[in-house]
């Protein structure tokens, strides 16, 4: 299984199970589904499903230290030139 | 041309892929990870985090047990010396490690006999395996730490730690294990849970030197209590303050996933380079050191009878580059305290060289070898 198809199931998987929101996940799904435009930074996607994992609304919050927040997520996507209505610039 | 080089022990090559993951930390992702609040500083925290959860899979942990240190010699530091101040209040000042531990676990243990602490050194037998009878013997109610190595890095034998974790079972020690030479080589031990404390180097694993982990696993809901040894900074949970080496952590995380992923490939070409090496050495009756059954495919330690290692060696140095002992203690020209424990004595000890090879090693010119080392024991006769 590529890194794009496992951020595919994760996006899925955590938006359904977990704590991604709804307004994420057709933006990773973007980037998953297009694995030829991510080519030579399959490592920032790498680091991306990391975050879609282990996301969580509270990290860094105190009792999550090594959990993601949705703005970890928002600079990744960014790293990848996204383009995201929801965050401003 | 350079030498084959048998000394993997000492230090393994970098993976290419290592090295390019380093190189892009190094020079294009420069931010420092405890500065999360712009993009650099995100993507740096990044690796470190992702470099965590490589870590920590190797050996079924958690990434927040997983605590960046420059390398296995300060992970058996912070570990055992970081239990000193909760040996001192609670008035266990007993220690129990092996008599074959590395220089890096020995000295820090010796120190605290200075502070008061009681230290048993548990002794091998002629095989080089650590004797848990002994272990269950020395243990006492007060008994802080017990601090076994996973692998010896001179002879390759692996310690039989799930039956050290059976002894230990209804005592409330702690137990720390130096596995900077099995980490990523043996998979299974280390993931017993029993294990609390476990000390790793990149570099052994075919990732940059300067780098490595404690790894401490919570039993209940606390973790070992550790004091750090150096203060001023909160990073690493406390316990290991400074700016992390974003770049040396990214590329221990990368050498730890590959390990796992080519475990059985590179365990494959270790055994075939292994049964080369011995059926070019059988002309000359070696003795092999160390329990073969139990030692892990990369690591031989022998000796030639008739000639000394020193002779060897040289004999050998445009063909071969190993060393007869440990690359920390090979300086001192002191017989092999490993060695010396499993009751090897005399010529044998002196004749005593270490090599070990891995999957890049290049390919070894044996006639040649051989014939290097059939002229240097004629001339020894």
């Amino acid at each position: 299984m590529t890194v794009f198809e496992r951020l595919a199931e994760a996006a899925i998987r955590e938006n359904r199970d977990g704590e991604i929101p709804d307004y994420v996940v057709p933006h990773l799904l973007e980037v998953a589904q297009h694995p030829e435009n991510f080519a030579d930074q399959e490592w920032v996607v790498e680091m991306l499903l990391m975050q879609v994992e282990d996301f969580d609304t509270y990290a860094e919050s105190g009792c999550c230290k090594t959990a993601f927040s949705i703005e970890d997520i928002y600079m990744s996507l960014r790293r990848l030139e996204i383009k995201m209505d929801f965050w401003p610039g | 041309m350079m030498p084959a080089y048998l000394d993997c022990n000492a230090t393994t090559p970098v993976e290419k892929e290592v090295a390019r993951e380093v190189q892009r930390f190094l020079v294009e992702e420069f931010g420092n990870p405890a500065s999360p609040v712009h993009m650099y500083g995100t993507i740096a925290r990044m690796g470190v985090e992702k470099a965590r959860r490589e870590v920590a899979a190797v050996v079924s942990a958690k990434p927040d047990d997983v605590v960046f240190t420059s390398g296995a010699t300060e992970s058996n530091n912070l570990a055992l010396l970081g239990l000193m101040e909760s040996g001192l209040s609670s008035g266990r000042t007993h220690l129990i490690c092996s008599v074959i531990e590395h220089k890096a676990v020995l000295e820090p243990l010796e120190s605290l006999k200075e502070l008061g602490f009681e230290l048993t050194l548990l002794p091998v037998d002629g095989n080089g395996v650590v004797s848990v009878a002994s272990l269950k013997k020395a243990l006492r109610p007060e008994t802080l730490c017990v601090s076994i190595m996973h692998v010896n890095n001179e002879t390759g034998v692996v310690q039989p730690l799930d039956e050290v974790v059976q002894v230990l079972e209804q005592h409330p020690a702690w137990l720390h294990v130096d596995a900077a030479q099995g980490f990523g080589k043996e998979l299974d031990l280390l993931r017993l849970p029993r294990i609390d404390l476990i000390s790793i180097s990149a570099h052994k694993i075919f990732g940059p030197k300067g780098v490595g982990a404690l790894i401490r696993r919570r039993r209940g809901n606390a973790y070992p209590p550790l004091k750090p040894l150096m203060l001023g900074g909160g990073q690493e949970q406390g316990l290991r303050p400074g700016t992390l080496p974003t770049h040396s952590i990214v590329g221990l995380g990368a050498a730890a996933r590959i390990a796992q992923r080519d475990y059985e490939v590179r365990r494959d070409a270790c055994q075939a380079f292994k049964k080369e090496l011995l059926a070019a050495l059988e002309p000359f009756e070696v003795v092999i050191h160390g329990e073969q059954r139990r030692t892990l495919p990369h690591t031989v330690n022998l000796s030639i009878p008739g000639v000394e290692a020193h002779s060897v060696l040289a004999a050998l140095k445009n063909l071969l580059a190993f060393s007869n002992g440990s690359a920390c203690t090979a300086h001192t020209q002191e017989p092999s305290h490993v060695l010396q424990a499993m009751g090897v004595k005399g010529q044998l000890l002196d004749e005593a060289i270490r090599l070990s090879w891995c999957h890049l090693t290049s390919r070894v010119d044996w006639p040649q070898v051989v014939s290097v080392l059939v002229q240097l024991r004629g001339e020894a006769k």
